[in-house]
C-alpha cells in the first residue's frame, strides 16, 4: 500500500472515530442529580434508568453510591424511543437497570430482554405497585378501546404515592446490586414522595370538578389519586403509537361536550393539528401538559407540581 | 341510511374540513398523477414523497415551517437524482433508489433525536387528515391552481413526453427541461398533500385514481376528471369507514382508492374477456361454417 493512501486511510479512520465520539457524547444524558454522563470502566457501579422522571427519584435514592444514567433523553417520548448501539452497550454494562415495565418502553423491550437473559439485574417499577387495570377506569369511555398496548396502565409515575410503593423493593434491588444498604434512603424517599403527593393534592383542591380529556390515556393513576375522571383521550390507548380515527374523535367530541370539559390537555406525541380542530369545535382551550418529561432545570417534584398546576389552571 | 352516510359530516366540522382537504388533494393528485402514470414516474414520485421526510423532521427540530422543510427536501431529492444520473451514468431508478433510502434514513435519524411535541414520525408518514385547518385548505387551493396552471401551459410537451422522448425533441421541446418541470409539479403535489395523507400514503392518491382514469379514458382531460372523481369518492368512503369502524383515516382513504382501481380493473378485464369470447365464437363459427361447406 502506498504511503499517501495509507495516511489517507489513517486520517479518515481518525475522523470517523472523532465523529463517533462526538455523536455519542450527548446521546446519553443524566438526570439533574446524576453524577456522570458517560460510562466509565473505572466507575464501579452504574445504575441505568430508562427515563428521566424515575431517573431523578432513583438518583435521590442512590446518592453517591453509584452513577445514575438515564437512557431516554429527557424530552423524548418513552413510547417511541429506539435505542442507539451505545444505549444497548450502556444497558449491558449496567449494575442494575430500572425500567417502568408494562410496555411503556416499547422500543427498548428487546434490548432489555436480551440484557436480562445475559444476567443484567432488572427492576421493573410496575411489578411493585398497585396497578390500575383498564376495566376499572373505563367507566367514562365509550366503545371498546383496544388500541392501547396492554390492558394495564403503565403510567405509574404520574402518582407519587403509587411510585412510592416501589421504593422499598427498589432499595433492596440496589442493595443486591451494590452491596450497600439503602433502607434509610428508601424511607426518606418514600417520605418525600408522600409529602409531594400532599402538595399535589393541595393544588388539586382548587378544582371543583376535575374532568380530564388527555392526549393519550396517561392520567389514570393521577386521576384516581386526586379525585379526577378521565373522560376521554385523543389517542384512545396507553401508548402514543396508536392512531386516532374519525369515529373515536367524533365520540371524544360528544363526550367532551356532554361532560362540559373546560380544556383538552395535550402531551408528547399528541397529534397537534387534530387536537386544534377538536378543541375548536368543542369550544375549549388546548393546554399542554408535561406528563412524560421533566421540566427544564427541574426534577420529579417540579414535574408533578407543575402538572397539577397546569391541570388546575386549565380547569378553572 | 342518510344519517349513516352523511351524519358524520353534518355533525362534525373536523370531518368536513377533512373532506374539503381530500377534495383539493384529490384534484391536485389527479392532475399531476395522470402525467406520473403516463410517463411512468411512479418510483420518482415515491422518492419525492420520501425525500421530504428529512426536511419535515428538520423543520420540526429547528422550528421552521414544515411545508418549507418539505419543499427543501423535495428540491434536494430532485437535484440529487439528476446529478447522479448525469455524472455517473447510473440508470434513473438506481439513482432514485439510492437517494430515496438515503433521505428516508436521514429523516428517521433526525427524528430519533428530536424532542419536539409535534415531531412524531407517524404524523409525517401517515398525515393528519383529521386535523385540517383553514390555512391548510388555503395552501392546498393555491397548490391546486399552480399545478393546474403548469399542466395547462405545458400540456403539449407533457403530452409528448408521455408518448416518447424522441418525439418530444423532434417537436422542438427540451426533454430535460420539461421532465424537470414535470418533476417539480409532482414535488409541489407531494408538498401540498403530505400534511393531509402523509408522505407514505400520498403516492396512493397520486397513482391509484390516475391509473383508474387511464383504464377507461384515452384523452388526458377525461383521465383527470375520472381520477378526481375516484379520489374524492375514496376520500369520502375512507373517512366514513374511519368513522364507523374506528380505524385510521389516511390509510382508509388510500386503501379505498386502490380498491376502486382493482374493482375497475376487474370490470375492464371482464369486458375484454367477453369481447374476446365473442371474437372466438365468431372465429369458431366461420371455419365451422367453412368446414361444413367444405365437406358438403
Amino acid at each position: 500500500m502506498s504511503s499517501p493512501r495509507r495516511s489517507f486511510l489513517i486520517a479518515s479512520a481518525t475522523a470517523l472515530l472523532v465523529a463517533v465520539s462526538a455523536c455519542s457524547s450527548d446521546s446519553s444524558s443524566t438526570s439533574e442529580s446524576g453524577t456522570a454522563t458517560t460510562l466509565d470502566t473505572t466507575a464501579p457501579m452504574n445504575v441505568v434508568v430508562t427515563y428521566s422522571a424515575i431517573g431523578d427519584v432513583v438518583s435521590r435514592l442512590v446518592g453517591d453510591a453509584a452513577t445514575v444514567t438515564v437512557l431516554i433523553p429527557n424530552g423524548q417520548d418513552q413510547h417511541d424511543f429506539e435505542p442507539s448501539a451505545k444505549d444497548v452497550e450502556t444497558i449491558n454494562n449496567a449494575s442494575l437497570v430500572v425500567s417502568n415495565g408494562l410496555d411503556l418502553e416499547e422500543g427498548l423491550e428487546d434490548s432489555l430482554l436480551q440484557a436480562a437473559k445475559s444476567g443484567v439485574p432488572m427492576f421493573h417499577i410496575a411489578d411493585h405497585v398497585t396497578l390500575l387495570d383498564a376495566a376499572e377506569k373505563e367507566e367514562g369511555h365509550e366503545g371498546e378501546d383496544d388500541h392501547g398496548h396492554g390492558t394495564e396502565d403503565p403510567h405509574v409515575w404520574l402518582d407519587p404515592e403509587t411510585l412510592a410503593e416501589s421504593i422499598p423493593a427498589l432499595g433492596k434491588a440496589l442493595q443486591l446490586a451494590t452491596g450497600k444498604d439503602f433502607a434509610a434512603e428508601a424511607t426518606a424517599v418514600v417520605g418525600e414522595l408522600k409529602a409531594l403527593s400532599a402538595k399535589v393534592r393541595e393544588i388539586m383542591t382548587t378544582v371543583d370538578e376535575c374532568k380530564l380529556v388527555t392526549g393519550h390515556d396517561s392520567l389514570g393513576y393521577f386521576a384516581t389519586r386526586y379525585g379526577c375522571t378521565v373522560v376521554g383521550a385523543v389517542i384512545p390507548g396507553f401508548s402514543t403509537a396508536a392512531e386516532a380515527s374519525a369515529g373515536s374523535l367524533a365520540d371524544l367530541k360528544v363526550v367532551a361536550q356532554e361532560n362540559g370539559v373546560k380544556a383538552i390537555f395535550t402531551e408528547l406525541g399528541t397529534p397537534a393539528d387534530v387536537v386544534d380542530q377538536i378543541a375548536k369545535e368543542v369550544g375549549v382551550d388546548v393546554v399542554e401538559l408535561s406528563t412524560h418529561v421533566l421540566p427544564e432545570n427541574g426534577g420529579y417534584d417540579d414535574m408533578m407540581t407543575q402538572l397539577a398546576t397546569a391541570i388546575a389552571g386549565g380547569l378553572s | 341510511m342518510g344519517n349513516f352516510l352523511f351524519g358524520p359530516f353534518t355533525d362534525n366540522e373536523f370531518l368536513r374540513q377533512s373532506l374539503y382537504a381530500g377534495i383539493l388533494v384529490s384534484a391536485i393528485c389527479a392532475v399531476a398523477g395522470t402525467f406520473v402514470v403516463l410517463r411512468g414516474l411512479a418510483f420518482a414520485g415515491d422518492a419525492l414523497a420520501h425525500g421530504v421526510v428529512p426536511g419535515v423532521a428538520a423543520a420540526l427540530l429547528f422550528g421552521f415551517s414544515g411545508v418549507l422543510g418539505a419543499a427543501i427536501g423535495a428540491g434536494v431529492m430532485m437535484s440529487g437524482v439528476s446529478v447522479v444520473t448525469r455524472r455517473y451514468r447510473l440508470s434513473g431508478d438506481t439513482a432514485i433508489g439510492l437517494l430515496f433510502v438515503g433521505m428516508l434514513a436521514l429523516g428517521v435519524i433526525i427524528q430519533s433525536r428530536s424532542s419536539s411535541f409535534a415531531g412524531d414520525l407517524t404524523n409525517i408518514l401517515f398525515g393528519e387528515v383529521l386535523g385540517v385547518s383553514n390555512s391548510d385548505l388555503m395552501w392546498q387551493l393555491i397548490a391546486l391552481v399552480a399545478v393546474c396552471a403548469v399542466a395547462w401551459f405545458c400540456r403539449r410537451p407533457f403530452l409528448l413526453l408521455s408518448v416518447d422522448d424522441g418525439l418530444t425533441e423532434t417537436s422542438g421541446f427540451s426533454v430535460k427541461k420539461y421532465h424537470n418541470i414535470m418533476l417539480a409539479m409532482v414535488a409541489l403535489t407531494v408538498v401540498a398533500s403530505f400534511q393531509t395523507v402523509g408522505t407514505l400514503l400520498v403516492l396512493g392518491l397520486l397513482i391509484a385514481p390516475a391509473a383508474t382514469g387511464a383504464l377507461f379514458a384515452r384523452r388526458i382531460g377525461i383521465m383527470m376528471v375520472v381520477a378526481t372523481i375516484v379520489g374524492i369518492f375514496s376520500t369520502y368512503v375512507g373517512l366514513l369507514v374511519s368513522y364507523h369502524a374506528n380505524v385510521a383515516a389516511g390509510a382508509s382513504i388510500v386503501f379505498c382508492s386502490v380498491l376502486v382501481f382493482t374493482a375497475c380493473a376487474v370490470v375492464v378485464e371482464v369486458q375484454r374477456w367477453q369481447a374476446h369470447r365473442k371474437d372466438i365464437h365468431h372465429d369458431h363459427d366461420q371455419p365451422h361454417v367453412h368446414g361444413h361447406v367444405h365437406v358438403s
